[in-house]
This record gives structure tokens, C-alpha cells and sequence, in this order.
């Protein structure tokens, strides 16, 4: 009973956190002026991945349809003018193709490891746009028993490149509570998307101040136990290339964790789970103002809910 | 003198009902609102025309001069209504953005008036976002000039309408952002991990990862046959336990008009122990066939007549994923009426062949295959049953008898519906299949052909060791377009259709225009020539030109592709005079469909797929028919042009 009365208190300090802070950066110019980079480095590497074998029917924006004429000539002709350019035309259009839809997903996990200790993770995801183009935000939240919060938030904008994937680029604001001045900016890119054999992807590459440069990836798949029960591996992996900050963790391989996520969906929307993994963690680099610590591994336990909006 | 008198007053009578027949003006009011209706036992805020759930029945005759006054009464929404296949001036057709028609505003009146020039079964809709779902649908009728039955064996004593149609709980709106942001989010019947055990128990590991890892790949599933359910699906606005009646007389023949005017779901219709004669499709008549059952994909009717004789018949309209029924009875008023409906058992739902994802090396590389059709003893009768195969087969000369290279035939086998014309030169192929090397291997792959074979009467025995397996308590049935029809029984085959009056048009197309139907349904993107809606360029048409449509589906479900303002003859392997017209044609999976096309209507004309939510999320294009003046370089005007058939009918929208 007291547990939950924390896990409540808790998950409702998290939403509120993590509300406040999308909506900060949801304004965020910064967003706005990653959009022509992305724009243009997305040209040749790209069109390989329009032609995966998932592309069905998917064809370079640049292509017409090709008719084929019998008395090719003077079949264009009168008939090249365009009759859609008023802005009517253009809002009947929008509604066959071009409409902005979002997809928002919210989750909080309460786990222990094999001390007992506790810990509470949050987690929003958002992605609002068009097909082509969106605003993606991502906020975490961790915090371990009798520590202060961890957390980081992210605004990428998203341009869908290749049927399945699209490629991110934005910001990431992250603070560990625990360590003062520990606030940093990095900026991120990176792909999400669905591979073959439908493990849903993301990975992304970090750089900032203090010559700080890391990865990170996770991937899961969904098996299908039932409609309803669903079994979910995944793995994720955070990578640190180098850091010179004061509060850097060793480089390398610097977390690693894999587990099987198995949730019922009451309904698509409410889907509560159980969670059990396995992680390890390099440690922490020593530094001015703090001292190496050991890596550590272990199993970790949880349960918590998601929800879909 | 008086009979002076009685000549007088006959000239009289005679001119004034000739011109009444001649102009003949039949007007509607039709008002569009919001109301709440109640069709599940949950009351939903739902689109009425007239205070009615379903809108009511528009009847006209052929000649007539429509005038349709439609009031918009919703709030805050723009609306419009589709008459669908009916040829008429564009900025009559009521699709917003082409024509210059702009929808109708919130309490704005929009006078629809039209030459009615045709006649048979359509309906109407709206053509803004997904007022259709909603509930903005009904059926309209137009029968021949003064009623008279176009044959003798049309001459029905009783005629209904069978509106068929899915009703939601969530709205059109909820539904598609929910497609959004999962796109299976409805997919409720999705094939578990056993289903994986129970296949590599029966087939192999091997096999069962060769099946298995091309899906993957291609990140789709094999369960996809609708993309929407928990649908109730209506007959006439009526729930399955609602009933809807059509009464008879012993000895009577009724007309049966089946429109399947359903969002997103695709029907297999029977009415058990009662033969349809098929008389007309997508309102156009034609040559009787008789069948058991036929498939009717959205948007399209079939029209059957039928001669009852027991007390009570059910019709039985089955989604194609079987999730649910509509029903209804047909009943002999001289009998005491029976009790409610059966639920009937459910038909096994079809599982996706990698053949229904276009992978196949289809038809289309069977060309070359060469001259020894001949030498392929056996198949004849056979094939006769293979029907629906379309023209494509015509490609098919070459063939060589060597069937080792008809390897990729195999999954095949079980569409092979439809085979039927160019079939016929393909004599004598049965037994010879023990010599399709090759062809072994791939047959493992040809689970779930039971019945298929079956039709295929002559080649089954060749086959028994294949057959059975499928046939098994598992009840696995593959491919799209098998409907698990029982054998024995006919259903109808698009290349049954044949027009009953020859087609004026017989020339060849002088082009051809490729209509690629593409999708991402990870992210619900449903595209035409690899491009949506607001991202693409119009198909662009001269006036009077005769092409041919190309419909390419390069995706896993079928599309029933819709083209407005004019019929389409569909190439299904008759002779050009006798094709069949059709406002709509289904494009299976992995399947090519071709139809001819004389542009004879001037205008902007709406090309779409009719599944609603396909449409919104972009499959759909504009096809402008356009006078080709080579001094103009502006089409507006020419587009503005109204047709000469059109004359006295007013081309101007009154708002």
C-alpha cells in the first residue's frame, strides 16, 4: 500500500516535470533552424534507402507518372496549365495526404534491482506533423531511491526519408539533480524507424561541450503471445566516445541493457507491463571533482504502465 | 363532332404527358445534420440527411432533370454529397476542390441540378473527410423511362434496395488518427507467435522461416485483409439482429439492388439455397449470369434478380476478413414470419500469399513462356472454372511445356480464378502438371488451395498429398481472393461480366496511363504512382481520347479504385463490344487490372480508392479531361466547358 501511495506520488511529480518541460522546449527556435540542414544532407545517401525492398511503390519525390503515348507530340499541349494553384484547392488537397497527426506516448516504470533498491523512470515520447515532416520530443526521467532526479529532454524535428525510416536532428537538455552545474546542451542526430523484421530502431549520435561525443541505440520487437499479451525484447546501449566534463562516465561501452518487456493491452491505449532485464553500467571516470567508480551489472525487475494518446 | 371532340382532347392529352415524360423534373431536399442515433445500444453523434441514420432512397427516371436543394446543417463543417456513378457536368459530381466546387459551407444550401442520363442502381455520399463513415450515405435508383424493364428477364415484381454498409463506434476522425498512430491498431486478429510454432510443426523450420522472412523483410502481415474492424455492419441501416425484411409472393421474382456503400469493408454475398441471376453491375445492365455468390468490393452494386420459393431466406453479406455479417431476410408474406436471424458460421479468413504482395514473379513474367500451350494436354475443362484471370493471360503465349520454368507459378495456382478465355487455347494440362518440375517444391507453398483445386476439377487428383494437408482442422486458406466458396457452387468472376448492350467504343486505346497503388502501412501512407494526393500532378486526358487504366496494385490489399463523371469498359478477357462498364473495379493484391477509357466528359474527375481511410491518407488523383486547343495554354476554360450532351441543364451552382 505504501509503495503505491509512492509510485503515485511519484508518477504524478513526473508527469508534472516532464509536462513543464516539453512545453518549454516545444517552442524552441533552435528546432526550427535544424530543419534546412537536414533538408540538404539528405540527398544521396538517402535515395539508397528509398530503394529498400519495403519501399513498395515508394518512388523518388522528383518522378512523374509515366503514361505512355501512342502519338506522343502534341499530347501535352493545352493542357499544361494549372488549374490547382488557388488556396481552396490547396486545403481539399491537405485532406488527402497532408494532414498533421500526433502520436504520444507516456510511460512510467517502477524497478528494483537485486539489493531491493528502488528506482522510478518516466518517459514521453511525442512525434506531431505531417508524414513528411515532424517535431519529436523525448523526456526522461530517472530517479533512484533516496536520490534527486535525473533527467533529459530532447526536441528533434523528424523528416521522413525512406518508407520506414525517418532521420532526426535537434537538441538534448540533460541535468543529473545529484551533481550541481551538471546541466548540458548536446545536439543529436540520428534515424527512427522500423527494420526488417520489424525491430523498431532508434539510434542517434551526441555531441557537445566539453568534447563530448556519444551513441546510443535501442532496438525492440514485438512478439505476439496473444492479441492482447505481448512480449517485447529489447536492447539498448549507450556508448561514450569522450567526454571531458567533470561529471564524464568512462568511455566505451558505457551501459548496456537488454530485457523482455511483457505487456498487456487492456486497451490499445492502456497498457500496463512487467519488465525484467539485465544491465550494466561502466562507471565513472575520475575527474576533478570525482573519483573512478567500479562498473556494475545486475538484474533488474519492474513494472509499470504506458499509455497511448 | 364528338369525335372531333375526343381527337382533340387525345392530341391534347398526348402532348401534354409527352412533354411531362419528356421534362420530367424530379426534385429532392436533402438536409445534412448531426443528431444522435443509436445502432449499437450506444447513442453516437452520427450524420443524418432528413432526420434518418442511412440516408433515404432517391428515386428518379432516366431523362429526368434532377434538381437536389442539399442544406447543410452542421456545425462548423463543410460538407458535400458524391452522386456516385451518375455522368453529369463536373461541378455537379460534388467533390470539393475539382470543378471548381468548394464544398458546402455550414448552413449554405447547394442546388445540385442534372440531366439524368442513365439508368440503374448508384448511391451518394459525401466527398468531405470522413462524413461517408459518419453516416453520410444512401442509396439512389433510377429506373428506365417509365419503368420499363430493359429485358424481359429484368421484369421483377418486387425491387429493393440492399444498402450495405459499416458502422463505428469511434468516428471517422478518431479512427483515422488512431490508423496514424498505429496502423494496426484495429488488427485484432494478428497471427501469434504459435501460429508460428503450429506452421514450423507442419511445414519445416525451413520452410516456414522462407515464408516467414520475406514478410518480415518487407515489415507487413500476412493478416491484413481490412484495415479497420470492430465494425457492425448494416443492411438498409439495419444491425444484423435489427433484420431487415424484404417481403414476397410465392412466385414472385425480385429485384435485389446490393450497393455496398461501407467505408472500408469488401463482402462476400450469398443468400444460402437461392441462385442470384446477376443483371447489372455498378449500375450499368448486363447478359445474366447465374451465380450463388459474388464478391462486392466498396462502392460497387450488383444488381440480381431472384425467384424465391421457401417461406424465408437469409442474405448473408460477409466482410472479407470475417469479422461479422449483414443480414437480412427475404420473406413470403403468406407465411407466419419467422423469429430473428442466425448468426451463420463464419467462413475461415484468407491469410496473404507473398503472390498478394506483388512478390511473385506474376503473370507478367510468364511471357515467353511459349508456343507449346499445344503440348500442355489436359487442362481444358479445367481452366473453364479458373475464371478471372484476366487478359493478362493473353501474354501468356510462349509458356514453354517445359513447366520447369513455371516455377513462381506455384502460390498462383489458388487465384487462378478467372482464368477462363485465354485459358481455353491452354488445352490439356491436367496430368502434365506431374511434369511442372519445378513446380514440386513450390506446391508446398500452395497450402489452403483445397477448394481452389477443387474448382480446378481435373487437376486435383495431381495434387491429393497437398490438398490435404491444408485441409486439415487448422483451416488455413491463403491468398486474397479465395473466398472459400464450397464447391460446387458458383461465384461470380469479373470476366462473367459482359455488357448487354454492345459497347459504342470498340477502338483500341491509343495510350495508356500506369496507375501504381502503393502503400506504407507502418506509417498508413497510401499512395498512387508513389506520390499522395497533395503531393502529386493530375492525369491529364484529351477529350474524346480512348486509354487504357493500368491499375498496378504494388501493395498487400486489394483497392477498389473508383473513377468519377465516367464508366470504365474492364478488360476482362471479352470481346471489346461485350466489356462490361464499371465505376469501380477491385485491383487484388499483387494484380494488375486494366479498363479502357473514352473521355468523353469534359471536367476534372475524381481517381481514387474507395476504402475511406485509404483515400484520406492521400490514394487518390485528379484525371482532367480537357478539349485540346493548341492555341490555349490555359485549360480552365476548356475544363469550364460543359458537355453537349448536358444541354438544359443548368451549369452553374446555385448557392
Amino acid at each position: 500500500m505504501r509503495t503505491t501511495k509512492k509510485i503515485y506520488s511519484k508518477t504524478f511529480l513526473s508527469i508534472a516535470l516532464i509536462g513543464l518541460s516539453g512545453v518549454a522546449f516545444a517552442n524552441d527556435t533552435a528546432v526550427q533552424s535544424m530543419d534546412s540542414s537536414t533538408k540538404s544532407s539528405q540527398s544521396e545517401s538517402m535515395k539508397m534507402l528509398l530503394k529498400e525492398p519495403g519501399g513498395l511503390g515508394y518512388v523518388d519525390r522528383n518522378t512523374y507518372q509515366n503514361s505512355t503515348s501512342g502519338n506522343d507530340g502534341d499530347n501535352g499541349i493545352g493542357l499544361e496549365a494549372e488549374t490547382s494553384n488557388n488556396r481552396n484547392h490547396d486545403k481539399h488537397l491537405k485532406e488527402h495526404g497532408g494532414q498533421v497527426f500526433q502520436m504520444t506516448k507516456f510511460e512510467n516504470e517502477w524497478t528494483v534491482d537485486e539489493d531491493g533498491k528502488g528506482a522510478l523512470g518516466s518517459k514521453i515520447e511525442t512525434l506531431i506533423g505531417t508524414d513528411e515532416n515532424r517535431l519529436f520530443i523525448e523526456a526522461n526521467l530517472d530517479k533512484a531511491e533516496s536520490h534527486d532526479p535525473k533527467y533529459d529532454v530532447s526536441a528533434l524535428y523528424s523528416r521522413n526519408v525512406a518508407p520506414f525510416w525517418d532521420v532526426q536532428a535537434g537538441v538534448r537538455y540533460s541535468e543529473d539533480k545529484n551533481n550541481s552545474n551538471s546541466d548540458r546542451v548536446d545536439g543529436v542526430v540520428g534515424v527512427l524507424g522500423l527494420a526488417p523484421y520489424f525491430f523498431e530502431t532508434q539510434a542517434y549520435l551526441y555531441g557537445g561541450e566539453n568534447n563530448f561525443w556519444g551513441a546510443s541505440l535501442e532496438v525492440e520487437r514485438d512478439f505476439l503471445l496473444t492479441q492482447k499479451l505481448i512480449t517485447q525484447p529489447y536492447l539498448e546501449v549507450d556508448a561514450v566516445f569522450s567526454d571531458d566534463s567533470n561529471y564524464a562516465a568512462k568511455s566505451g561501452l558505457s551501459e548496456l541493457k537488454t530485457g523482455i518487456k511483457t505487456r498487456y493491452e487492456v486497451t490499445k491505449r492502456v497498457r500496463p507491463f512487467v519488465d525484467v532485464a539485465y544491465q550494466y553500467e561502466k562507471g565513472q571516470k575520475a575527474t576533478n571533482v570525482q573519483e573512478a567508480t567500479e562498473s556494475e551489472k545486475g538484474w533488474k525487475y519492474g513494472a509499470g504502465i504506458e499509455l497511448v494518446f | 363532332m364528338s369525335r372531333k371532340l375526343s381527337h382533340v382532347l387525345l392530341i391534347g392529352v398526348g402532348l401534354f404527358s409527352s412533354t411531362w415524360v419528356m421534362a420530367a423534373v424530379k426534385e429532392y431536399d436533402l438536409t445534412i445534420a448531426e443528431q444522435t442515433v443509436n445502432i449499437t445500444g450506444k447513442p453516437l453523434k452520427r450524420i443524418t440527411v432528413n432526420g434518418k441514420f442511412v440516408a433515404p432512397l432517391l428515386e428518379f427516371e432516366e431523362g429526368d432533370d434532377a434538381v437536389i436543394r442539399v442544406h447543410n446543417k452542421l456545425k462548423n463543417q463543410d460538407s458535400s454529397i458524391h452522386w456516385h456513378g451518375l455522368i453529369l457536368p463536373g461541378i455537379m459530381d460534388g467533390v470539393p476542390g475539382f470543378n471548381q466546387f468548394d464544398g458546402i459551407a455550414p448552413n449554405k444550401t447547394y442546388e445540385y441540378k442534372f440531366k439524368v442520363r442513365q439508368n440503374g442502381t448508384y448511391w451518394y455520399h459525401s466527398h468531405s473527410k470522413g462524413q461517408e463513415q459518419d453516416g453520410l450515405y444512401g442509396p439512389l435508383v433510377i429506373y428506365p423511362k417509365n419503368k420499363v424493364p430493359l429485358t424481359a428477364g429484368e421484369k421483377a415484381d418486387r425491387d429493393y434496395v440492399v444498402l450495405l454498409s459499416d458502422f463505428h463506434n469511434s468516428t471517422s476522425g478518431q479512427i483515422m488518427s488512431n490508423l496514424k498512430k498505429e496502423a494496426d491498431y484495429y488488427q485484432n486478429r494478428r497471427e501469434t507467435v504459435f501460429d508460428v510454432f503450429r506452421q514450423i510443426k507442419r511445414d519445416g523450420l525451413k520452410a516456414t522461416w522462407k515464408d516467414r522472412s520475406m514478410w518480415n523483410q518487407m515489415r507487413m502481415l500476412k493478416t491484413d485483409m481490412s484495415d479497420v474492424t470492430n465494425y457492425t455492419f448494416l443492411m438498409n441501416g439495419k444491425t444484423p439482429e435489427q433484420n431487415w425484411t424484404g417481403n414476397f409472393k410465392a412466385g414472385e421474382k425480385v429485384r435485389l439492388r446490393f450497393i455496398n456503400a461501407s467505408a472500408m469493408s469488401l463482402f462476400d454475398v450469398r443468400i444460402p439455397n437461392l441462385k442470384m441471376t446477376v443483371v447489372s453491375a455498378d449500375g450499368q445492365p448486363v447478359k445474366p449470369v447465374p451465380v450463388d455468390e459474388f464478391r462486392i468490393g466498396t462502392a460497387e452494386t450488383y444488381d440480381v434478380i431472384v425467384e424465391p420459393k421457401q417461406a424465408n431466406y437469409q442474405i448473408e453479406a460477409e466482410s472479407i476478413d470475417r469479422s461479422g455479417f449483414s443480414i437480412g431476410t427475404l420473406h413470403d408474406e403468406n407465411t407466419s414470419l419467422v423469429k430473428s436471424t442466425t448468426m451463420p458460421t463464419p467462413r475461415p479468413r484468407a491469410l496473404l500469399t507473398m503472390e498478394d504482395m506483388g512478390m511473385d514473379h506474376d503473370m507478367s513474367s510468364m511471357k515467353g513462356m511459349d508456343h507449346d500451350m499445344s503440348s500442355m494436354k489436359g487442362m481444358d475443362h479445367d481452366m473453364s472454372s479458373m475464371k478471372g484471370m484476366d487478359h493478362d493471360m493473353s501474354s501468356m503465349k510462349g509458356m514453354d511445356h517445359d513447366m520447369s520454368s513455371m516455377k513462381g507459378m506455384d502460390h498462383d495456382m489458388s487465384s487462378m480464378k478467372g482464368m477462363d478465355h485465354d485459358m481455353s487455347s491452354m488445352k490439356g494440362m491436367d496430368h502434365d502438371m506431374s511434369s511442372m518440375k519445378g513446380m514440386d517444391h513450390d506446391m508446398s507453398s500452395m497450402k489452403g488451395m483445397d477448394h481452389d483445386m477443387s474448382s480446378m476439377k481435373g487437376m486435383d487428383h495431381d495434387m491429393p498429398s497437398k490438398t490435404v494437408s491444408s485441409s486439415g482442422s487448422d483451416q488455413v486458406v491463403y491468398g486474397w481472393a479465395n473466398a472459400s466458396t464450397p464447391a460446387g457452387l458458383k461465384a461470380l468472376q469479373y470476366s462473367d461480366l459482359q455488357s448487354l448492350t454492345p459497347q459504342k467504343d470498340t477502338r483500341a486505346p491509343e495510350r495508356e496511363i500506369e496507375i501504381r497503388l502503393g502503400g506504407n502501412m507502418e506509417r498508413y501512407i497510401w499512395t498512387i504512382n508513389g506520390k499522395k494526393f497533395n503531393e502529386t500532378e493530375p492525369f491529364k486526358v484529351k477529350y474524346g481520347e480512348r486509354i487504357r487504366l493500368k491499375f498496378v496494385n504494388d501493395s498487400m490489399m486489394a483497392h477498389p479504385m473508383h473513377l468519377h463523371g465516367m464508366f470504365m469498359q474492364l478488360e476482362n478477357g471479352q470481346d471489346p463490344s461485350n466489356m462490361p462498364n464499371k465505376h469501380t473495379v477491385i485491383v487484388p493484391p499483387g494484380k494488375t487490372v486494366t479498363t479502357l477509357l473514352t473521355a468523353d466528359e469534359l471536367g476534372e474527375w475524381a481517381i481514387h480508392c474507395h476504402l475511406l481511410y485509404h483515400m484520406s491518407a492521400g490514394m487518390m488523383n485528379k484525371l482532367i479531361v480537357a478539349n485540346v486547343d493548341s492555341n490555349s495554354t490555359d485549360s480552365k476554360d476548356v475544363v469550364a466547358q460543359p458537355n453537349t450532351n448536358d444541354k438544359g441543364v443548368n451549369q452553374h451552382a446555385h448557392h
